[in-house]
C-alpha cells in the first residue's frame, strides 16, 4: 500500500493505494494520526485504488474516526464495490459520509 | 466426492497470511466459483489467519504452522483452516453490532462477522490437538 498526503482548500487528502490488510492496515492508522494530531482536523480518505480492505483497515479508520470527531471528521471518497461492501457489511456506511467523489467530499467541508 | 484438493502450510506469521490468501482465490477460481465469490473467499481466509496469528499465538508464531487445505466437489468449494494453538473456536464469540452508534464500538470481532456473511457454511472442530475452521461456498449450478 502506498499513501499520498494532500492539502486541498484545507481539507486534508489521504490517499490510499492498493491492498489493505492486517500486515499495512497499521500504515494507514498511523498516517491518519499524524495529520491528525498536526492539527489537520478536516480528511478525506480517498479509496478509488484500493481494492482490498480487511477488518483491520476498518479498525484503523475507525479508530482515527473516533479520535478526531468533536474537532474534525473524517469522510470517505470513491469506494470501490468490494470496499464497500465491508463498509456496509460492518455497518459503517451510516457512520461516515461517504462520497462518490474527491470533488465532493472536499467540497462538503 | 472430492474432485480436487490443494494444500499449502505457511509460517504463523502476519507476512505469510498474503500467501494463503492468493493460494486460496487462485483454487477458488479453480474450482469454478466467479471472481467475487474467490475474492470473498480470499477475504475469509485473510481474516481467519490473521485471527491465530494474533490470537492464537499472540504474534509469536514464527515457528508455528498454519495449514489450509482446499477441496472441491461438485457442489462446494471448501477450506479446512488448521492450527496448533490452544482450543478455540471462534464461531462461538458474539458478532459486534453493525448498528452500534460510533462511541460503542470497540476494536474487533469484524473478520469473524465477515467469514460468516460472505462464506455459505462455517463450521468448527477440535481434531488431534487442532483447531479447525470449516469455511465453505456454494458452486453455482
Amino acid at each position: 500500500m502506498n499513501i499520498n498526503v494532500t492539502e486541498r482548500d484545507r481539507v486534508t487528502l489521504v490517499e490510499a493505494h492498493g491492498r489493505i490488510d492486517s500486515m499495512n492496515a497499521h500504515e494507514l492508522g498511523e498516517a491518519l494520526m499524524h495529520e491528525i494530531d498536526s492539527g489537520h482536523v478536516h480528511l478525506v480518505l480517498d479509496l478509488a485504488n484500493v481494492d482490498y480492505m480487511s477488518s483491520a483497515g476498518l479498525r484503523e479508520i475507525v479508530f482515527a474516526l473516533k479520535k478526531v470527531r468533536g474537532s474534525g471528521d473524517l469522510r470517505l471518497s470513491q469506494p470501490s464495490p468490494r470496499v464497500l461492501e465491508v463498509l456496509e457489511m460492518a455497518g459503517l456506511d451510516t457512520i461516515f459520509q461517504i462520497f462518490p467523489s474527491q470533488v465532493e467530499a472536499v467540497g462538503s467541508y | 466426492m472430492i474432485v480436487n484438493e490443494s494444500h499449502i502450510q505457511i509460517a504463523a506469521v502476519l507476512a505469510q497470511v498474503p500467501i494463503a490468501c492468493e493460494f486460496v482465490a487462485r483454487a477458488a477460481l479453480q474450482a469454478g466459483l466467479d471472481e467475487h465469490a474467490a475474492y470473498h473467499c480470499q477475504l475469509a481466509v485473510d481474516e481467519a489467519c490473521t485471527n491465530i496469528v494474533e490470537h492464537a499465538y499472540r504474534m509469536h508464531g514464527e515457528n508455528q504452522i498454519i495449514d489450509i487445505v482446499c477441496q472441491t466437489d461438485n457442489q462446494r468449494f471448501t477450506i479446512i483452516i488448521m492450527d496448533d494453538g490452544p482450543a478455540f473456536n471462534p464461531l462461538a464469540q458474539p458478532d459486534p453490532d453493525p448498528t452500534a452508534p460510533l462511541d460503542r464500538r470497540g476494536s474487533g470481532g469484524w473478520g469473524i462477522h465477515f467469514i460468516r456473511k460472505f462464506m455459505d457454511e462455517v463450521g468448527y472442530s477440535r481434531e488431534a490437538n487442532r483447531n479447525c475452521l470449516t469455511i465453505i461456498k456454494r458452486l453455482p449450478a
